[in-house]
């Protein structure tokens, strides 16, 4: 008799498949997430944490809006290399807090990365960012051929 | 000091969905200090309230203009709550906030006694 691996599906015929796919299901969700959304490409390398993103369209532009609260602007770095948009930088603590005793730490620290691939209407030249509010908004402006036209027709 | 929130990220249908804010809680030789993460909101959104020994902090989160097509979504909160429990050598009357870059600071003074005391030895 040979030792095989226990299987719960096998053991169990009559397993509904719905479970089964369900779980699938499940697990393609985490996989996205980790992989991105519509756009983008995520890089997972060397970073402490993956701040969330939000990505939305306007007729003329996208925006990209990441939550970095206690991030200065100082510590943020936008680039654009190959149409891939990268957000990366660093949350330090705060200095006066370096000495104290914790009783409670759930907020992240340290580098965040996360990069997005743009479609190539997205004029580069022109991208500008802001931070309010522990969000940083990136604009990117649509190329004037990928603006939706409108085309009369005339009914003869 | 207890935290002593329930309340999580439980989106109902979407539309409301107050979210328990990450909070750090350290102690200084003259004051705990809370700092809670709270992107998003404004500071005339957000309200901070102490009743007997209940810190209460609540915000509201900004929503999206109208002419905007959502791609790709993961900032999903409406708003913030979460509530403390205060205990002893806090002085009730001497609460600092302020709200910055996302973040809400809450400085609770300690009562003298509170306070650590260097004894001379003679």
């Amino acid at each position: 008799m040979s030792l095989i691996r226990w299987n719960a599906a096998r053991d169990l015929p009559a397993f509904p498949s719905d479970v089964m796919n369900m779980q699938r299901e499940i697990n393609r969700m985490f996989d996205n997430f980790f992989r991105g959304g519509l756009m983008g490409s995520d890089t997972l390398a060397s970073a402490d944490w993956i701040p969330a993103v939000d990505i939305a369209e306007r007729e003329n532009e996208y925006s990209v809006r990441v939550e970095l609260p206690g991030v200065t602007k100082d510590d943020v770095k936008i680039t654009m290399q190959n149409n891939i948009l990268t957000v990366r930088g660093e949350k330090k603590q705060e200095k006066e807090s370096k000495d104290a005793n914790f009783h409670r730490l759930e907020r992240s620290y340290g580098s965040f990365e996360r990069s997005f691939a743009l479609p190539s209407t997205v004029k580069a030249d022109r991208i500008d960012a802001s931070y309010a509010d522990g969000i940083l908004t990136i604009r990117l402006p649509k190329a004037e051929e990928a603006r939706p036209k409108q085309i009369e027709v005339k009914v003869k | 000091m207890k935290d002593i929130t329930l309340c999580g990220s439980s989106a109902g249908n979407g539309v409301v969905n107050i979210v328990t804010p990450r909070a750090d809680v350290y102690e200084t030789q003259e004051a705990y200090v809370i700092r809670l993460d709270m992107p998003g909101s404004r500071k005339e959104a957000v309200s901070l309230t102490l009743e007997g020994d209940i810190l209460q902090v609540s915000a509201d989160v900004d929503r999206y203009d109208g002419g905007l097509t959502i791609l790709h979504r993961e900032l999903r909160t409406t708003g913030y709550h979460r509530v403390f429990t205060l205990g002893e050598g806090i002085d009730r009357d001497k609460v600092d906030a302020l709200f910055d870059e996302g973040v809400l600071t809450v400085k609770l003074f300690k009562t003298p006694e509170a306070k650590p005391r260097t004894i001379t030895i003679n």
